[in-house]
């Protein structure tokens, strides 16, 4: 699942993914995303902070704290670089932080390893 | 013989006439009958004693001519004497006895015998009857016993009636005494209170005069308060000192002085007063003090009994009480008045706002307390060069117009403003008084224009909150008045309390405008880190975007590319990659610059990190055909640094190096152990710094005068942020290089001491 409000990070993301062999799911505000979560249970989430209305922190707060969500794991990918915004994640249980812009080859490495998948090339 | 029966009924009738008498002069009138009747005479004269001169004077007389009877009264003294008549034995008198006194009367009156009868009471002489007989018909001797018997008798009255004359008297005068307590009591005026008391001391004893002198024994100075019967010019001439004369030593000695008699030699103010004869000088005391001199004199002769000196002490203590009490209330007023003036102007001044406020509460409140005509007051500026006129009071035009045509005084030495009364009172910081701005020489060219307002006399107070002078007030008079001690005291009150208020206001409005600024820069930093944060994701999104579809394209995503669109993507992509890097550096500029760059320092391993860096810049390196070598020292210990920032910095100088070094050359990094920290070196052989500009490369912005470096791209921020890094994890970033001669990059970063952390 990828939540990112961008449109072109959208579709960039998803592409590469696709390409990659994932299912990709895309939503574009928190809210949307938590629902579509607790009933499909997505194997990894992708998920920018600087949303509108819910923003990536309080929802990757409420996806922790939700039993049907709270394993699944959760890559932070958001232009915000500072500190705080990186321990926070990082405490509230985010597995990975990507900062843009990225490098999609690396981010797909990165993908793998965080589903424990062996990476390519 | 006369019997002794007859003579008791004398006795009794005498006794019961007099007792019947009312007051002396009928007194004398019996006696004198009786006597008269008793031995048969013809003629007859009585005196008394006068209480007030403690003299016989003349109370009576019978069938005498007028002046027989002056004759008489006389000097009683020396006729009586010269009779020789006694206590128990009255004296005969003939023409024969050679009493000059009688002479004119045995003549006048054709009487041939007289008899002199003395009165005696315990020794003193209180009375003298005479009886004259034309041709007695008896020898006097016949009478005598009986004469004496109503001497006796007649003696006990007069002084029954003498005492009850004197009780009267002293009780009219403690009904004085007291009546002058009340009247004095009720009175808070402390001059009128002194009239009262003279005029009644000088009218219960009967005096010609009297005069009060208050005593300053701080001073030694006595003042006439209060005085009856002398006129205005000699009371001139009473203006003592302690211990000067006769009022001056009661004033010292605190003991009462009674003079029965002057001397005609020292006739005291004989020319002012005319002739004084007696005088009683009385200290009036207050709680072991004295406060004053009471004095009553009188022109003739007056004997004083310890009555009369008690009763007039205690009249003069009575009125050194009142008098005292009187001054203490006036002081207390004027004391009220002042702490009245006083609050009401602390109030003014906590409630005015704003230094322009407070000085002119300050201009007001002195000025009028101190009964100037104007005021004005000025403030020193920042330097102490220059006096600013502040606030003025006073309606004069001339005196306004003064005031605005000299509104700055300069200090500077050798200008008019440093030879002003205010310069003077701040270099000094002490009050500086003019008493009369016509003569003082100091300040001339200032007194001359000061005095075209109408002033006569300037004082100029400086205001001093601390140890220096923050401002001066200066108060003009229109009257040469000098001030007294309380007044000076209270003026210098007054300039401390302005002093603090202002000082207070000064301070209040700087913190103010401190406060202001350092909201406006909180504002402005808050400003800031919201714009960053704006910054970072508005651009960093796009270039995602951009970055990214390149990247897939590059890796074939969509299919083959021709040389050409690799060539342009690599372009493009090469350049999404400077534009981070630039955004990169902002931010972290930014971040520094408002104090919200965070450092997590750690144990570090700077081969790693170097190893990492080199291995990131290899394709550069490759792509200019440069060599890359790398010396880290064997067992390198480990830094306390933030790795990700320590990386930043070594990329930062790897890419400068790489950047200004010509194709083909070769780079160095090399990391070595010193003194409690590990040096690092990116040395490379490319254009080289002038030395001057050693320093600069590491300013913000800083490109380099060299033309090479103005074609190359790059921000200027790179060695700026790894300086502050640098710096701010305790070490040192320096380089030696020189113009065309390649550089050397150097930092130090400190050891990692377990114990330390």
């Amino acid at each position: 699942m990828v939540v990112e409000d961008d449109a072109d990070v959208v579709r960039l993301l998803q592409f590469r993914l696709e390409k990659e062999g994932f299912e990709v799911t895309t939503h574009g505000d928190g809210a949307a995303a938590l629902k579509v979560a607790e009933v499909e249970c997505p194997d990894l989430i992708l998920m920018d902070i600087m949303m509108p209305l819910m923003d990536g922190i309080e929802t990757l707060r409420q996806i922790k704290s939700r039993r049907a969500t709270a394993k699944i794991p959760v890559i932070m990918l958001t232009a915000r670089a500072d500190r705080i915004a990186v321990e926070e994640t990082r405490e509230m249980g985010a597995v990975e932080y990507i900062v843009k812009p990225f490098d999609p080859e690396k981010l797909v490495q990165r993908v793998r390893k965080a589903l424990k998948m062996p990476s390519e090339g | 013989m006369i019997s002794s029966n007859w003579n008791y009924g004398v006795v009794e009738e005498v006794g019961h006439l007099l007792a019947g008498s009312q007051g002396m002069s009928d007194l004398c009138g019996s006696i004198i009958r009786i006597g008269i009747s008793l031995g048969k005479a013809d003629a007859g004269w009585l005196a008394v004693l006068d209480r007030s001169d403690n003299r016989l004077s003349r109370a009576a007389s019978y069938r005498l001519a007028d002046e027989s009877d002056s004759e008489l009264s006389g000097d009683i003294d020396e006729w009586l004497s010269a009779s020789k008549a006694g206590a128990s034995d009255p004296a005969i008198a003939t023409p024969s006895s050679g009493i000059p006194a009688f002479t004119g009367i045995w003549e006048r009156e054709t009487v041939s015998t007289g008899l002199i009868i003395p009165f005696y009471h315990a020794d003193r002489n209180i009375g003298v009857l005479v009886l004259f007989w034309k041709q007695p018909n008896r020898p006097i001797e016949h009478f005598a016993e009986s004469l004496l018997l109503l001497a006796n008798q007649a003696q006990n009255a007069i002084q029954n009636m003498i005492q009850f004359n004197e009780s009267q008297e002293r009780s009219k005068a403690l009904e004085s005494l007291l009546k002058v307590t009340r009247a004095v009591g009720g009175q808070t005026n402390a001059g009128r209170m002194m009239s009262i008391v003279v005029r009644e001391a000088a009218r219960i004893f009967h005096a010609d005069g009297g005069v009060l002198h208050l005593a300053n024994q701080a001073t030694g100075v006595m003042e006439v308060g209060a005085s009856t019967g002398i006129r205005k010019s000699a009371l001139e001439n009473m203006k003592y000192r302690i211990g000067e004369g006769m009022i001056g030593s009661v004033a010292r000695s605190g003991v009462t002085l009674t003079v029965k008699e002057l001397q005609p030699e020292s006739r005291w103010m004989a020319k002012s007063l005319g002739n004084i004869s007696s005088l009683i000088i009385v200290p009036m005391r207050v709680q072991q003090q004295t406060t004053g001199v009471l004095t009553v004199f009188f022109r003739r002769r007056r004997d004083f009994s310890k009555d009369d000196e008690s009763f007039l002490a205690t009249l003069a203590n009575e009125a050194a009480i009142a008098i005292e009490n009187a001054r203490l209330y006036e002081q207390l007023n004027a004391r009220l008045a002042e702490e009245r003036m006083l609050h009401r102007f602390s109030r003014h001044l906590s409630s005015a706002v704003g230094v322009p406020a407070v000085l002119k509460e300050i201009v007001d409140h002195v000025t009028s307390f101190a009964g100037a005509s104007f005021g004005s007051v000025w403030m020193l500026d920042g330097n102490g060069d220059l006096l600013q006129s502040g606030a003025v009071y006073g309606a004069n035009p001339a005196f306004r117009d003064f005031i605005n045509m000299h509104t700055n005084l300069s200090l500077l030495p050798g200008t008019i403003g440093s030879r002003t009364p205010q310069a003077l009172a701040i270099r000094k910081a002490q009050t500086v008084v003019i008493p009369d701005l016509s003569t003082t020489r100091r300040f001339r060219e200032w007194n001359a224009v000061v005095a075209s307002t109408g002033a006569r006399a300037q004082i100029c107070m400086p205001l001093i909150p601390h140890d220096s002078a923050i401002g001066v007030i200066s108060l003009y008079f229109s009257d040469v008045k000098p001030l007294t001690q309380t007044e000076r005291q209270a003026l210098q009150f007054l300039a401390r309390t302005s002093a603090s208020a202002l000082h207070r206001m000064m301070l209040a409005e700087r913190l103010i405008e401190e406060e202001i600024s350092l909201r406006a820069s909180q504002e402005a930093n808050q400003l800031k880190t919201e714009f960053v944060s704006l910054v970072s994701h508005e651009l960093r999104t796009p270039l995602t975007s951009i970055q990214g579809y390149v990247q897939l394209m590059l890796a074939n995503h969509t299919g083959d590319l021709n040389d050409y669109q690799r060539e342009f993507l690599g372009t493009v992509l090469k350049n999404t990659e400077r534009l981070t890097r630039i955004v990169n550096d902002l931010i972290d500029i930014s971040r520094i610059e408002s104090g919200r760059m965070e450092l997590r320092l750690e144990p570090t391993d700077l081969s790693a990190i170097i190893t990492h860096e080199a291995t990131s810049a290899r394709e550069m390196i490759l792509a200019r055909k440069m060599e890359l070598h790398t010396d880290v020292e064997e067992g390198l210990p480990f830094v306390k640094a933030d790795p990700h920032r320590i990386g930043q910095v070594i990329s930062n100088l790897l890419s400068n190096a790489i950047k200004y070094s010509p194709e083909g050359s070769s780079i160095t990094i090399r990391a070595s152990r010193s003194e409690g920290e590990v040096t690092i070196n990116v040395s490379d052989s490319g254009i080289g710094i002038a030395s001057d500009e050693h320093d600069k490369v590491f300013d913000r912005f800083y490109r380099g005068r060299s033309d090479v470096v103005k074609t190359t791209l790059g921000a200027g921020l790179g060695l700026a942020i790894a300086r502050f890094l640098v710096e701010s994890q305790g070490g040192k970033i320096w380089v030696e290089s020189e113009r065309g001669k390649g550089s050397t990059f150097s930092f130090s970063l400190p050891l990692f001491h377990e114990d330390s952390e």
